[in-house]
């Protein structure tokens, strides 16, 4: 009887302790789950493809823009990465190669071709760039330009007409893939 | 005393028609849009068609000024820029006459005179009187050396590409009765 009540009195403290560890990890992880509400968050929306139909020799430099939705929770700055499939910016058809430029314009809502014009680089990310919409921006909570938002940014393709003279008749094909991120 | 010459005006036009060929540019998939998250990833597919094309210039009409009774076989000739945007300069051409079933004839009223078209696809610096004996409204056969560089035959190697010979014999040119006779003789080159 005196040696369970010399144990209890040792595993008392022991319980309480483990208890305590119990409720910090609990409150650890409520911590990171509130935390991750809280993260920041970007959206890249708005995009359309480039279809040139037909491209007779004699014909000036395409030139086509593609007005682009980018959101950034709390900021306006945010970093874009372009990348082709080539690599580089190139378009395909079978072992035949067309190169391309591409532009970055981050002009904002009212005028999303108006701001620096940047030239990218496959692959290179262009950091902070500016005018992203934000939370607070009418229509609230808009992530994707809808409900009457409007774009944001500018893409530019750009192939000329040297590179076209130069390329084997047919239908070149490509995919531009647009890489969003916070900074 | 009878006078057996006489004289006798044959011109013929030449049009030129060119035609072109657009490639399927087959199904667009649509662009993908990002969703929200730290980062976020959209694409968008780019295509461009280069059409494969021909164009002939530079014909010029031919025409005897003045043929008399025995002078002969008539030759006319009139250089072509012929271009094409296909590897290696690649083409057909099919010629109509303006006759009946578009016969390679010339016409004073009801009365013709035929002639005969021979095709001359040397290139620049190569161009004659022989070639492809070209029959009205049937395609030739795949002939080359037509410019690639320039539409206008205004190239690095720059010049006339072909050369279209309309012959005339002596002896169809003497039976028929005097006059002028006119025809047009049209020309359409497809890339290949």
């Amino acid at each position: 009887m005196l040696a369970l009540s010399f144990l209890r009195f040792l595993l008392i403290p022991v319980f309480t302790h483990v208890a305590t560890l119990l409720v910090s990890v609990v409150l650890a992880v409520c911590m990171c789950v509130g935390n991750a509400f809280a993260a920041d968050a970007v959206r890249i929306t708005n995009l359309s493809n480039v279809t040139v139909s037909t491209w007779i020799i004699g014909d000036p430099t395409v030139i086509r823009t593609v007005l682009v939705c980018i959101y950034h929770q709390d900021l306006r700055t945010y970093g874009v990465t372009a990348t082709g499939n080539g690599p580089g910016f190139f378009l395909n058809n079978a072992a035949n190669q067309l190169a391309y430029s591409v532009t970055w314009n981050d002009g904002g809502v009212s005028n999303p071709g108006g701001g620096t014009t940047s030239p990218m680089t496959s692959g290179v990310k262009l950091t902070v760039r500016n005018n992203a919409r934000i939370t607070t921006d009418l229509p609230a909570a808009s992530t994707n330009c809808n409900g009457g938002a409007s774009p944001t940014a500018q893409l530019t393709i750009t192939l000329t007409n040297t590179n076209l003279d130069a390329a084997r008749d047919g239908t070149f094909t490509g995919i531009l893939t647009l890489l969003l991120s916070i900074t | 005393m009878k006078h057996f010459f006489k004289a006798l005006n044959a011109t013929v036009a030449a049009t030129a028609l060119a035609a072109s060929t657009v490639l399927s540019s087959g199904v667009a998939i649509a662009a993908t849009q990002g969703t929200l998250g730290a980062t976020s990833t959209g694409s968008a597919d780019i295509s461009v068609t280069k059409a494969t094309v021909a164009q002939i210039t530079g014909l010029s009409d031919m025409a005897i000024a003045s043929y008399i009774l025995g002078d002969g076989n008539q030759a006319l000739f009139t250089t072509a820029c012929v271009y094409t945007s296909t590897v290696g300069g690649s083409y057909t051409v099919k010629a109509t006459g303006s006759g009946a079933a578009s016969a390679f004839t010339v016409a004073n009223g009801p009365t013709t005179i035929p002639y005969t078209v021979v095709w001359n696809s040397g290139g620049v610096g190569a161009l004659g009187t022989t070639g492809a004996a070209l029959i009205t409204n049937v395609t030739s056969a795949t002939l080359t050396n037509a410019a690639t560089d320039s539409a206008t035959c205004a190239g690095t190697t720059p010049g006339p590409t072909a050369q279209l010979n309309v012959n005339f014999l002596g002896t169809l040119l003497d039976a028929a009765p005097a006059g002028t006779y006119t025809g047009t003789v049209t020309l359409l080159i497809t890339p290949v």
